[in-house]
């Protein structure tokens, strides 16, 4: 008995203090606050009773993202098939590094880059999460672990079981879709603007 | 270094995901180069406009409680289950699955698979029911794979993983891998047949693999549809969609399971064996 009060002291104290950051994950999977909660709780239950599978020293945020991610995937994709992601990796692999090269060829002038950056400063929450939203899955919650969690690499190569090559390219094409749709928005509003 | 050349790493620059040198390289050029560092700027700006439109929501607060309710509607089961720990202790040397299989079995009610405990107790000869619970376990691995470290990212570590986990003697007789494009996953205890067995995961591909393992299985394998692979039979079964490849080795029974079609897993057991 006593031991269980010291696990569940040790779970509390090292896993409830990310609340808020997988509620916002799940957030973005689900787009439905009860869901989200459901997920999110689901996921504790489930980290609890598997806690100590959990490897003192490694990272738990990581850990609990991981189990989040499983739970989403068996509640709500349960027909989701390895083999279709694979040969969809192969194409993006592919593609991964062509937003990019074309951008520095380009060579972005001055302009349109200060331009960019003070038309995002113009958008609303709203706008920044349908921006996201729309992104695939997989690119959304890359993006997610990356930027807003500050996860490294590693670890999100862990959570999401792909190669840390994949991730890295996840993580090009998302944000060059996520800047694209951003700052069509952005444009949108200026447009807008300008009108009135 | 060019714009260009700075640009293939830029993510990960911004990232710090770079090594120490690489990192002052592009760094040095960012620093030094105005469109770079505008882009620098533009990057570093755009995470920053997800990161603060992200962070602003939080989770209600009755949530937490409800979390924490949940935990102790869990602590409430764990009593019952020491009681018949310590029973189970007095019998039998089973220290090593008492917490897991406990947890394996709870999770199993609230999520998928479901009767793993069933099948310990009724369990048949039959080997379309080592080939169930091949599945079973499998499909509980595959999407409940916990475990979550490092040691088993390396290929050579399947046999001390196996020896080390369930019995220091399979150590001798459990196969090589020497697929290199195969990475181990992880793994966790399972019951298969009745015996306890480790579930080793695979990553071939994006394709996840599961080995399980019965030993002293005794009875030889049936109802199966069997292959011939070089010297060795194969035997296999599907069930929901996965395929399972049996074979026998010095008295123990290999059960490996995949979604993968018959001949690339058939081709995959063949590396696990073949020394």
């Amino acid at each position: 008995m006593r031991d269980d009060t010291i696990r569940r002291r040790e779970f509390e104290e090292n896993a409830m203090a990310y609340v808020d950051s997988l509620y916002n994950m799940a957030l973005r999977l689900v787009f439905n606050k009860e869901e989200a909660e459901d997920l999110v709780q689901e996921t504790y239950l489930k980290a609890y009773r598997f806690f100590n599978t959990f490897q003192k020293g490694t990272n738990i945020k990581a850990w609990l993202f991981k189990i989040l991610r499983n739970t989403f995937i068996n509640k709500y994709r349960k027909t989701v098939s390895t083999p279709s992601e694979s040969f969809f990796e192969d194409i993006e692999s592919v593609q991964a590094s062509v937003p990019y090269e074309e951008e520095t060829k380009s060579g972005e002038s001055v302009d349109t880059l200060e331009k960019k950056y003070n038309d995002l400063g113009s958008l609303v929450d709203d706008e920044v999460k349908n921006a996201l939203d729309s992104l695939p899955v997989e690119y959304r919650e890359a993006i997610l672990l990356s930027d807003v969690e500050e996860l490294s690499y590693k670890d999100i190569s862990e959570i999401t079981n792909v190669p840390i090559g994949t991730v890295k390219s996840r993580l090009n094409r998302g944000r060059g879709l996520l800047q694209k749709s951003l700052l069509a928005y952005a444009k949108d509003r200026g447009f807008i603007k300008r009108e009135k | 270094m060019t714009c260009n050349e700075a640009g293939k790493h830029f993510h990960e620059f911004v990232d710090k995901e770079l090594n120490r040198s690489h990192y002052l390289i592009v760094k040095n050029h960012v620093d030094n180069c105005d469109d770079c560092h505008r882009r620098y700027k533009f990057e570093m700006d755009v995470r920053a406009l997800v990161k603060t439109c992200c962070i602003k929501t939080t989770a209600p607060s009755y949530l937490r409680e409800k979390i924490l309710k949940g935990l102790n509607s869990a602590d409430m089961n764990v009593p019952v289950n020491d009681g018949k720990e310590t029973i189970y202790q007095t019998k039998a040397p089973r220290m090593l699955f008492s917490s897991r299989s406990y947890a394996i079995a709870a999770s199993i009610l609230i999520t998928i698979a479901g009767g793993i405990f069933y099948y310990t107790n009724y369990h048949q000869a039959d080997s379309t029911a080592i080939v169930d619970d091949a599945v079973k376990n499998h499909v509980v691995a595959v999407n409940d794979n916990l475990v979550f470290n490092e040691k088993t990212s390396v290929v050579d570590n399947i046999n001390k993983y196996l020896g080390n986990t369930i019995n220091s003697q399979l150590s001798n007789s459990s196969p090589f891998l020497n697929a290199e494009q195969v990475s181990m996953k992880g793994g966790m205890p399972v019951k298969l047949c009745g015996t306890s067995s480790p579930c080793i995961l695979f990553d071939k591909g994006g394709n996840k693999l599961s080995l399980q393992v019965v030993r002293k299985s005794g009875s030889p394998i049936t109802n199966l549809e069997r292959a011939r692979m070089g010297h060795k039979e194969f035997y296999i079964g599907n069930r929901r969609g996965f395929n399972s490849v049996l074979w026998e080795e010095d008295g123990v029974t290999y059960c490996l399971t995949s979604d993968l079609n018959k001949n690339e897993i058939l081709k995959f057991a063949a590396t696990l064996i073949s020394r």
